[in-house]
């Protein structure tokens, strides 16, 4: 920061001139060309065409389709697997950002006390869940579900707990279903912290210790802070995709049952789209979850931009 | 205008000149659900012998994750694109909606060009592929329900395993003993993502799950509550019935946990070979009382998606390999399903002997003439149809309300759904 | 070493245990011949441990047919997304271009469509120019992702300006900044992006199922699907066999980006 300073003060004039030939330049745009190019084509090209298929009732296939207006959305918020859903999500979009946004940054925290050969050895086995594929994870996850002899009910009857039937019974299913999204997903966002932690300059804390800070302050005033950045990303990134990060498991496990009690809207869309054939409702429920989202996330991402220092 | 007229003569000669001669190879897809245990090999055996007697036509054979409803997804999305398989198989019970829903040929004009084919298959296995008179697919997997059972548990609890329960009755009866005596649950029938097993309690209590006309559910009529009101008891009240997903049914009863398991003969290779440490027979799903057996067929119809003749006569050709006494014996030795030409069960030079080592299979044969279709739901609508009723079980099975209200919500949920 | 690092080993030691339980169950069911995978009693060890659920894995399926599809997509996928992703948020968040708020909030939107919806356009589209059942198919319409670019512009904007102000001095052009500078400063966060990227990709199903069905294209996931069936049961042996075989390389990629660049760059302590 200092170092900023000087050379700032130094060479100001000469740095106008070169940032005003580098900055805003049209070649800025050249490297955004791969990214918009391909949004466009492969995003932005099939949601638009999703968005008008939504005003039709078609399956895709059948030589005979009608225009219907809103009708679908009007039948989305009537119906009460819709709601189900909103509400299911709700609840893991916020177990999963407590879980898997705290918890792994007490983890990465922890696994930098640690002498090196012991961070290895931890951050590979921490990191294993995010290895296999989310398909294989639930079909183990079924063993251990088990309500009569899986490994979750027998040591709950070790300590005289009943363990519910996980996934057939309303009331622990979606819970089921959280338990292994953030069993798998934590991971990613262990790896990021890893990574942020790495970055922040040893001079930091060595300045901080020089000043007398304890270990507790050391972590709360300088890596916290320093942290931000990734905490803020790692936290909105849970939260947009907890509903792709649920519907594996929700397609394995429970398939949306008993009775809507798991059904989330990554299911749902494609429950209607893939089991109904139902493609312009489907288109419907995506394209009214996708404003959700979008409206949900800017009002987060504003509210705590504005909190957070870049050091600039 | 004399060129003119000429080049066109030209072409045409030219064009019919190849078709008449012509020996092309046609290439055709057939897309299956068997798994490499689950007829894995058979599929490929059948593909060999089949080239082998038509030179010309060369079969792709494709495995569909998802068993028959990925299927249909994989189907619906090649349709879009217009590259459909020449032929595929799909579950009775979506075989309403394919009939109604995707572009595919009808199979009457065959039974005109090749009578001896039909000869010999069923009227009643045949009707599983009719739908309002019409001829869509021709039945090809056949499964019946049939219900597996732990000897050695039974022996446990002091009662006869040769002796299981017949009757619901008497399963009951015996299912408290086994409870009482073992400590293990007495029965798991199956729920799986479809309502199989709930249409062969209703058929096999008197009801029909969709009526004559196809205007209304029959899951409201007295004959279908009681049996599904059966149902929840023996979950909840009297507490000898499993309530789990089907893959942990299955495993339960594998392990030992469970006595007895209603499910598809299509298993009776799996059971055979996972059951761990005990003996696994077979017999014909209960009656209800004195009233006579009915269940709902499984399996799957062959339909053809081909839009080119020449591919339409080849999947014909392979249709017709496949359902041969050759064909079924390679498929039913291979899968568990039972053959559609009913009287290779007896016939020494194809199944006789298969069905003579596989005791589990006698079950499924004895079954075989009460079997009754699986229907599927008429119209647009009709896969939606199923998804409530599965809810509906789910929540009886869940039994924290009476099965007569879910059930007559249900119905009324389902009516709407149905065409007018 | 005191209480307080012994504190720390205990809860790590106690979440390593809660998290390698169901890996380590799979390893086992791989091990365990047919009549012990459903046994009644809980067996956390295979009494009679055998191969042959291996063997069975790699014959049933083109197991090496399967790890090269993997393999190629997953490679490529993962530098393609890391390349785009790093020359979005370069122009967003250094180059300062025009209307970068607008466009990066265009790439984080396409987080939020659910995959469902962009499925099958993109796959009638791939259809319609022949390219079913071929690596095109597999790897072009995953190029660019809205999660790469949040997360770098996260990390460019969080660099110091210092940085960049001497490259510029120096007459740098952008690309030599993007190079030269900014790409080595930020090698953990591009390494652990590359990582997330390479497993998510070798993991795919949905996407590989639709365009790449042909028995020889298949990806790794696809392919195991053959053990599965409701219908005629599902083959638990050569499934868990065949999933221990599928994390090999994904572990790899981990343990390699762990070890050399996370932890070169703690070795070789913090440079700027």
């Amino acid at each position: 920061m200092m170092e900023a300073t000087a050379l700032g003060a130094a060479t100001a004039r000469s740095r106008t001139r070169a940032s005003r030939r580098w900055r805003g330049a049209a070649v800025g745009h050249l490297y955004l060309t791969p990214a918009i190019v391909l949004t466009g084509l492969f995003v932005y090209w099939p949601l638009v065409a999703s968005t008008v298929l939504s005003f039709y009732d078609w399956n895709l296939v059948s030589p005979t389709w009608a225009a219907v207006g809103w009708q679908n959305y009007r039948e989305l918020i009537a119906s009460r697997a819709f709601w189900m859903s909103l509400v299911n999500t709700g609840k893991a979009a916020a177990a999963l950002t407590v879980l898997t946004v705290g918890v792994p940054l007490l983890l990465a925290l922890a696994v930098q006390r640690v002498g090196p050969r012991w961070r290895d050895l931890y951050r590979v086995v921490l990191f294993s869940p995010t290895v296999i594929s989310m398909a294989i994870a639930c079909a183990v996850w079924l063993w251990i579900f088990h309500p009569l002899y899986g490994v979750l009910n027998t040591t709950l009857r070790l300590v005289g707990l009943q363990g519910p039937a996980w996934l057939s019974s309303s009331d622990s299913a979606i819970w089921a279903i959280i338990l292994v999204t953030v069993w798998k997903t934590f991971g990613f966002n262990f790896v990021l912290y890893i990574a942020g932690l790495l970055t922040i300059p040893r001079e930091m804390y060595e300045a901080a210790r020089v000043d007398g800070a304890s270990e507790r302050q050391l972590v709360w005033h300088v890596t916290l802070p320093l942290l931000a950045p990734t905490t803020l990303f790692v936290f909105l990134s849970t939260f947009i995709l907890s509903p792709q990060n649920l519907f594996i498991p929700t397609q394995i496990l429970t398939q949306g049952g008993p009775n809507e009690a798991s059904n989330n809207v990554g299911y749902l869309v494609y429950q209607l789209g893939f089991e109904y054939f139902r493609v312009g409702y489907a288109s419907a429920a995506a394209t009214l979850i996708f404003l959700v989202f979008l409206v949900l996330t800017a009002l987060q991402f504003y509210l705590a931009e504005r909190r957070i220092h870049y050091g600039r | 205008m004399r060129f003119h007229q000429g080049t066109v003569l030209l072409v045409a000669v030219l064009g019919l000149a190849r078709s008449v001669g012509a020996a092309e190879p046609v290439t055709i897809e057939y897309w299956h659900i068997n798994s490499p245990t689950f007829g894995g090999p058979a599929a490929k055996e059948l593909v060999q012998l089949f080239e082998a007697k038509h030179p010309n036509i060369k079969v792709v054979e494709k495995f569909q994750p998802g068993v028959y409803t990925g299927l249909m997804q994989q189907l619906q999305v090649s349709l879009a694109a217009k590259r459909p398989p020449a032929v595929a198989q799909i579950g009775y019970n979506l075989t309403a909606y394919a009939a109604g829903q995707f572009p595919h040929v009808l199979l009457d004009k065959y039974r005109k060009s090749d009578p001896a084919f039909f000869k010999g298959i069923p009227d009643n296995i045949m009707a599983l592929g009719v739908l309002g008179g019409t001829l869509h697919g021709i039945p090809f997997g056949v499964s019946t329900p049939v219900m597996y059972y732990n000897a050695d548990l039974f022996k446990a609890a002091g009662l006869n395993a040769d002796q299981p329960p017949q009757t619901w009755d008497e399963l009951q009866r015996q299912g408290a003993i086994i409870k009482q005596k073992t400590g293990k649950l007495a029965v798991y029938l199956q729920q799986p993502n479809d309502e199989w097993i709930d249409q062969t309690l209703i058929w096999g209590n008197g009801g029909r799950p969709l009526s004559e006309d196809g205007k209304r559910i029959g899951w409201d009529a007295p004959e279908a509550m009681e049996a599904m009101q059966m149902w929840q008891d023996m979950v909840n009240k009297s507490k000898i019935a499993a309530n789990l997903t089907w893959e942990e049914g299955l495993q339960a009863f594998l392990s030992g946990h469970v006595a007895m398991c209603l499910t598809t003969i299509g298993r009776q290779e799996h059971m055979r070979r996972n059951a761990t440490g005990f003996q696994v027979r077979a017999v014909p799903v209960p009656r209800f009382g004195s009233k006579p057996l009915a269940t709902a067929t499984g399996g799957n119809v062959l339909m053809i998606f081909a839009s080119d003749p020449a591919q339409e006569k080849a999947a014909w050709e392979w249709i017709k390999f496949v359902l041969s006494p050759e064909g079924a014996t390679i498929w039913t030795k291979g899968t568990g399903y039972l053959p559609p030409r009913a009287e290779l069960a007896n016939d020494p030079r194809y199944l006789k002997p298969f069905f003579d080592e596989a005791p589990l299979m006698k079950a499924a044969l004895q079954t075989f003439p009460y079997a009754k279709p699986w229907v599927s739901f008429p119209g647009p609508r009709g896969l939606e149809i199923t998804k409530i009723l599965i809810k509906a079980r789910d929540e009886v099975l869940e039994g924290k309300r009476p099965a007569e209200l879910i059930l007559k919500e249900a119905a009324q949920q389902a009516n709407a759904l149905l065409p007018k | 070493m005191g209480a307080s690092a012994r504190g720390v080993h205990v809860l790590l030691v106690a979440a390593c245990l809660l998290v390698v339980f169901p890996m380590f169950w799979m390893f086992s069911t791989a091990l365990k011949p047919p009549p012990e995978i459903f046994a009644g009693t809980f067996r956390l060890w295979p009494s009679a441990a055998t191969l042959q659920n291996f063997t069975t894995a790699l014959t049933q399926v083109p197991m090496l047919r399967l790890f090269w599809n993997s393999l190629m997509v997953a490679v490529v996928v993962t530098a393609a997304q890391v390349l785009t992703s790093a020359l979005a948020a370069y122009a967003c968040a250094i180059l300062r271009v025009p209307g970068r708020r607008a466009w990066f909030a265009l790439f984080v939107a396409t987080m939020m469509v659910p995959s469902q919806v962009t499925m099958i356009p993109n796959y009638l589209l791939i259809a319609r120019f022949e390219l079913l059942n071929t690596y095109t198919a597999l790897i072009v319409p995953q190029v660019v992702t809205g999660y790469g670019i949040f997360m770098l512009r996260q990390t460019f904007k969080n660099l110091p300006t210092s940085l960049v102000e001497a490259g510029i001095l120096d007459g740098a052009s952008s690309w030599q900044v993007l190079w030269r500078i900014v790409v080595p400063t930020t090698r953990t966060a591009l390494a652990a992006l590359s990582v997330l990227f390479f497993i998510n990709t070798w993991n795919q199903y949905l996407w590989p199922l639709l365009v790449a069905n042909d028995k020889y294209m298949r990806t790794l996931p696809v392919g195991m699907q053959e053990f599965v069936s409701l219908e005629g049961g599902t083959n638990w042996g050569p499934l868990m066999a065949a999933a221990t075989m599928a994390i090999v390389p994904a572990l790899l990629a981990y343990a390699v980006a762990q070890r050399y660049v996370l932890e070169s760059f703690v070795a070789a302590g913090l440079k700027e």
